[in-house]
């Protein structure tokens, strides 16, 4: 039966064509078989041939002819919704073909809302055009935000630029279109200038017994929405905004409008311009259809878009705020030179516009093989190893055993116990989630064959029939239930608590249904259920054998992966047994050994003697010796760890801002990448790891957003400038604490100081404890300069930005509108737009100068020449990896 | 006389245990912090854990509870393992008594009779060896002799396996000889030296000249002066059995054997406060029981002590 049914998508598959598809949309668009033969330059009997012919092939009627109109069936419809899309797939393949051919061209279509015509699209049009001189540029115009996009979704344009409704907080992004967040601007009230306003700012909610003027073009029905006003007798509406502003002008009312209403417009002295208490902003972005990303026009069009700045109007709480942000964003300097313009606005236009451009570049060429490392984490099977060393093809071999060597003992196996990155290599081993994740960061089922979100805070999972636990008992929902309900519980699984804390309940809502309902909605839910989260699912029975002691020396450990624990003695070895329990295919290794080594020349030592089969995370300072093995080959892979300074603002003199900024312009992250992490990591741009853009952006198209974010760049001069006008002209002492399981923290942070030096301020390097450093990040501690590290194991965008600027973060910084941010950033769906805003409240952040990224780590393993490794990403060690190994031949 | 050493020993301990809770308490680390990892800590399994461990009491009650679990023979629950402190302590016991009872076995073995020998042939090739080889032995670091043996013996000339504690029994025994010989050089340096400056002493005195003078044999002349040496060198080699134990931390961790020094160095470190109150008495009480012992041997040694012993009692 299921051959009859693909045979009949295929016979269907083959009768469409996209010429149909087009006649299709025109008809729907025109109304009539005469006007769409019009618009396509056909004659009227070509097409209503056409029409034909398709219906003919598929059996169904496509179009309902009248006297005098046509329009489309329910199947037609159907059919024509698929057509923009296609036909933007289509646009892109030409487009690539036209690039390979050396032939240039090409149309892009932009489209925007009345009032951003003039002043976004304009002078978007206008650089465009120079840039990209054979690029035919069409401009539209569409009545509101929600026509703009429909007509990208319908084909009609390419990009459209639309501002969000102000509540988005509440509201949902475009469906079916991938968006880019351009600019926000701030709403503004125009008053009388009796008005009282401390600090140019001013709560609407004390205007609420004035006149109103609304209608569409102002933001007043907005702002009366938020504070619950209800119309008011004298209220005008109008239907444009420089008709809002001059009727306020004129005092007969208050008017609330987006900065760029007031552009060019002179208001009398009666009448202010205020800022709102608590700030509203009104984001604008672009939205594309997804297939176009890869149209050469439709890229560089989001690109000079993105480059957009609003003027600034003469609002004096917003300048202030602005002034601060305004005169970072003009000494973020770009990497690269840039010609000085006349034209101000122009100036900034280019700039932004080059730093994209030339840091992609120049991460790209410094980061040489790195970068390539991290473009194959989703495209190509084999990243790049430094060292390159034939990998041979898979013989289908089984192998008795391998022994891993592991840099420092585990205390426990149960990663709600102990829960370091070593910890969630060894627990992948023997222990599943309901999901897993895949290399290219995405889920995949596990324990649970399929899973369902069936509302924004409900996920249904539909256990697997035949998974059962290594013991031999099948996998109950109650135990899947039971080993969520011991990680959300703060004292069974400290280290696991913190993914759970947004989980209202765990339910078994069948034989083998699981359903779990969260407090909130949250996007990065699905992940945690994962070994690389929070999820190692374990029997009920077990863990009430042992009293919940799970993971010790007595009790070891019982999940349902591939392999199964047989001993474990801390600071010595964990050994595993393969079982035929498992529901996957069976690997070909049957016996995994880890040993603990934890001193490093040892580890080499045993290497060099052929007792180790793969080293996890050998030490940069060794690669050197690790990679002359003549038996082993490192790899190298993007680890999706952080590293970074932060400033803890409770701390003086960190509380000044001139301060922070000095020390980030001290930062000379290549230099750190490059010599001391000897290329093997990558200089970071923002907080977020390219990796965890995966779901949405290719990893250039990553690298390229975050380089967008604004960086501090390395200048001893602009440091002293920044310090001289501090609170502390003539220099202070401080201490930074590195921890001593990184060695390159250290280093960097001795070159640091030393660069700090001749800026005038002494940094005292101190290695200490793992532990000892831990404690330090708490933000009641005495010291104002940090090193933060991060291991992400999820790769979700937020995971790290939420921890070092979110809710109680350990620089207490505070933020409303990063928190503000953040809470939407949680509540959001749509991964785009999710990206979108976090790019947003990194770019306030790095205003701030809070936290100073350094780069984005990679890890070194180092694998037996005969041991091979499917599919090797930053993924594969928090997912069951040893059923990835092979004998290579 | 017994029973007032006990009760000076037990006094020792009950000093020594305040000493180590507070310093524990008062070094650097946040056990929330270790148990927790680095991750955004919500703040109610911050008070869940904290709660769990009873970090909320005062510093004193802490001790207290201690005091109060440990007389009773209840020495606590280590936080990191999650073992009782007991399991994890008598887990490792062994291997570290092994190494510990071999390296001294080893010294003792080598050095005594390198010592004796260096004294009476004073000036000789084997005393300039000997000597030279102490003086290796007391400067180079434990980790430096273990990398080096490793590198000579398991890696160009691989009779020894580099790392691990084996699978007990035989395989154990030859895990634990690189491990052994290495902290028999520090120890033996110091015997050899203890050792030859006490014959020599012996040998120079009035006894030793009148006995040669008397026609004793060599043989037996030496075999009275070791005798009269013998108290010295057990003082001395009791001493030295002690410092063993610091030396176990680094060797243990070359050869990554898990033993007590790798699981004293890992809490306090975590400040796994029970399992370092727990380790640090029983280094203790083994160090009093070494100078007991080491005091019994007198009156075997040594005649007249137990003589005068007799004669006060």
């Amino acid at each position: 039966m299921d051959g009859a049914r693909s045979t009949e998508i295929d016979a269907l598959t083959r009768a469409i064509d996209l010429h149909s598809l087009r006649i299709l949309v025109a008809i729907d668009e025109h109304g009539s078989i005469s006007a769409a033969a019009r618009s396509l330059g056909y004659s009227q009997p070509t097409i209503t041939q056409h029409v034909q012919r398709l219906e003919e092939r598929l059996g169904a009627a496509l179009v309902a002819r009248t006297a005098r109109a046509a329009r489309l069936t329910p199947v037609g419809a159907l059919l024509a919704r698929h057509a923009p899309r296609i036909d933007a797939s289509l646009t892109a393949a030409a487009a690539d073909l036209a690039h390979a051919l050396g032939r240039r061209g090409g149309q892009v279509r932009l489209v925007a809302v009345p009032d951003q015509v003039g002043s976004v699209l304009a002078p978007a049009a206008g650089r465009l055009a120079t840039l990209q001189p054979h690029l035919d540029i069409v401009v539209l115009e569409a009545p509101d935000a929600e026509s703009a996009l429909d007509m990208v979704r319908g084909g009609r344009a390419d990009v459209a630029v639309a501002p969000m409704p102000l509540d988005t907080r509440t509201g949902a992004r475009p469906a079916a279109l991938r968006t880019s967040f351009l600019f926000a601007e701030d709403v503004v009230a125009l008053t009388g200038s009796d008005v009282a306003a401390p600090e140019g700012r001013v709560a609407p909610a004390s205007l609420a017994e004035l006149a109103w003027i609304g209608g569409p073009g102002t933001c007043s029905d907005a702002v009366a929405a938020r504070i619950g006003r209800r119309a008011g007798a004298r209220d005008i509406a109008v239907g444009r905004a420089d008709a809002a502003v001059a009727l306020a002008a004129q005092g007969l009312g208050v008017a609330f409008v987006v900065e760029s209403a007031l552009q060019g417009v002179d208001l009398p002295g009666s009448v202010r311009a205020l800022g709102l208490a608590p700030a509203l902003r009104r984001r604008t972005i672009a939205a594309i259809l997804p297939e176009a990303a890869r149209i050469d026009g439709v890229a560089s069009a989001l690109r000079v878009l993105a480059a957009h700045r609003p003027s600034p109007v003469g609002v004096e709480a917003i300048l202030d705020a602005r002034r601060r942000s305004a005169a970072h964003r003009a000494r973020f300097t770009p990497l690269g030179g840039v010609g000085t313009l006349p034209n101000q606005a122009e100036e900034i236009t280019t700039m932004a516009l080059t730093s994209g451009t030339v840091a992609r570049t120049a991460a790209v060429t410094a980061a040489g093989a790195l970068a390539l490392a991290g473009c194959t984490a989703s495209s190509d099977p084999e990243p790049t190893s430094s060292a390159p060393v034939a990998v041979g093809v898979d013989t289908g071999e089984e192998i008795d055993s391998i022994t891993v060597a592991l840099p420092g003992s585990l205390s426990s196996l149960y990663v709600g116990s102990e829960s370091g990155i070593l910890n969630y290599y060894v627990a992948s081993v023997a222990q599943e989630g309901l999901v897993a994740v895949d290399s290219t960061g995405a889920l995949q089922p596990a324990l649970a064959e399929s899973w369902e979100q069936t509302d924004d805070v409900t996920y249904v999972y539909e256990l697997r029939e035949d998974a059962m636990f290594q013991d031999g008992t099948p996998v109950t929902a109650e135990d899947v239930v039971f080993s969520l309900d011991m990680a959300r519980d703060e004292t069974a699984s400290p280290g696991l608590a913190y993914y759970m804390t947004n989980i209202d309940t765990v339910e078994a809502t069948g034989d083998s249904e699981v359903t779990i309902t969260l407090a909130q909605p949250d996007a990065a839910f699905a992940g945690n259920m994962s070994t690389a989260g929070a999820a190692f699912i374990t029997s009920k029975a077990f863990w009430e054998e042992h009293g919940g002691d799970v993971g010790t020396s007595e009790s070891l450990l019982l999940g349902t992966g591939p392999y199964q624990v047989t001993e474990f003695v801390p600071d010595s070895h964990v050994t595993f047994e393969r079982v035929d329990t498992w529901w996957g295919d069976q690997p070909t290794v049957k016996e995994i050994r880890i040993d603990f080594v934890s001193d490093e020349s040892t580890r080499l030592l045993a290497a060099q003697s052929g007792d180790v089969d793969i080293a996890f995370n050998v030490p940069f300072a060794q690669a050197e010796q690790w990679e002359s093995l003549s038996d082993m080959r490192v790899e190298y892979v993007n680890d999706l760890s952080y590293v970074g300074l932060y400033f803890n603002t409770g701390v003086a003199p960190f509380d000044d801002a001139k301060v922070r900024e000095a020390i980030a312009h001290s930062v000379n992250r290549d230099a750190y990448v490059s010599t001391l992490l000897k290329g093997h990591g990558e200089a970071a741009t923002a907080i977020m790891t390219p990796e965890s853009l995966g779901a949405v952006y290719s990893p250039d198209e990553a690298r390229e957003i975050l380089a967008g974010i604004p960086q501090w760049d390395y200048d001893l001069e602009a440091a002293k400038a920044a310090l001289a006008a501090s609170s502390v002209p003539d220099g202070f002492e401080a201490e930074l604490l590195t921890p001593n399981t990184g060695p390159q923290l250290g280093t960097a942070a001795q070159a640091l100081a030393q660069d700090l030096a001749e800026v005038g301020i002494t940094l005292n390097v101190r290695e200490v404890p793992i532990e000892e450093w831990l404690a330090s990040l708490d933000p009641s501690s005495e010291y104002g300069i940090n090193y933060m590290w991060y291991f992400s194991t999820l790769a979700d965008p937020a995971e790290i930005p939420s921890y070092l600027i979110g809710l109680d973060n350990p620089a207490q910084y505070d933020n409303q509108e990063v928190l503000d941010l953040l809470t939407e950033i949680g509540a959001e769906k749509d991964k785009a737009a999710r990206i979108d805003l976090l790019v947003e409240a990194e770019t306030l952040q790095a205003e701030d100068v809070i936290n100073v990224p350094l780069w984005w780590g990679q890890s070194a393993t180092a694998f037996a020449n005969d041991l091979g490794l499917e599919d090797y990403s930053p993924f594969t060690f928090v997912s069951t990896w040893p059923a990835q190994l092979y004998r290579a031949g | 006389m017994l029973a007032a050493r006990v009760l000076g020993v037990l006094g020792v301990l009950f000093v020594l245990s305040i000493i180590v809770f507070a310093m524990m308490y008062l070094a650097p680390g946040d056990i929330v912090k270790n148990l927790l990892g680095n991750r955004p800590a919500n703040p109610d399994v911050v008070a869940a854990v904290r709660e769990q461990y009873r970090l909320d009491d005062p510093v004193v009650v802490q001790y207290l509870t201690w005091l109060k679990g440990f007389v009773t023979g209840d020495f606590g629950e280590s936080i990191r393992l999650q073992v009782p402190v007991a399991q994890a302590i008598g887990d490792r016991i062994a291997i570290t008594a092994a190494l510990c009872g071999l390296a001294f076995l080893v010294s003792v073995i080598v050095a005594v009779p390198l010592g004796v020998r260096s004294a009476v042939k004073a000036g000789g090739w084997v005393d300039r060896a000997g000597n030279a080889l102490s003086i290796l032995g007391l400067s180079a670091p434990t980790f430096a002799i273990g990398l080096v043996l490793l590198y000579l013996f398991a890696y160009y000339v691989p009779i020894f396996p580099v790392y691990g504690g084996g699978d007990g029994g035989l395989d154990t025994l030859r895990h634990l000889v690189l491990p052994a010989v290495t902290l028999a050089l520090g120890l033996g340096a110091i015997i050899v030296k203890l050792t030859r400056t006490a014959m020599l002493r012996e040998l120079e005195s009035d006894y030793v000249t009148f006995a040669r003078s008397r026609g004793l044999g060599e043989r037996m002349v030496r075999r009275i002066a070791l005798r009269n040496a013998a108290i010295p060198i057990v003082t001395g080699a009791s001493l030295v059995l002690t410092f063993l134990v610091g030396g176990t931390v680094l060797a243990e961790t070359t050869y990554a054997l898990p033993g007590i020094g790798t699981l004293l160095q890992d809490s306090v470190l975590f400040k796994d406060i029970a399992v370092v109150q727990s380790l640090t008495l029983l280094v203790a009480v083994v160090i009093a029981v070494i100078a007991l012992l080491a005091d019994l041997a007198y009156l075997l040694l040594d005649p007249r002590v137990s003589r005068t012993l007799g004669a006060r009692a």
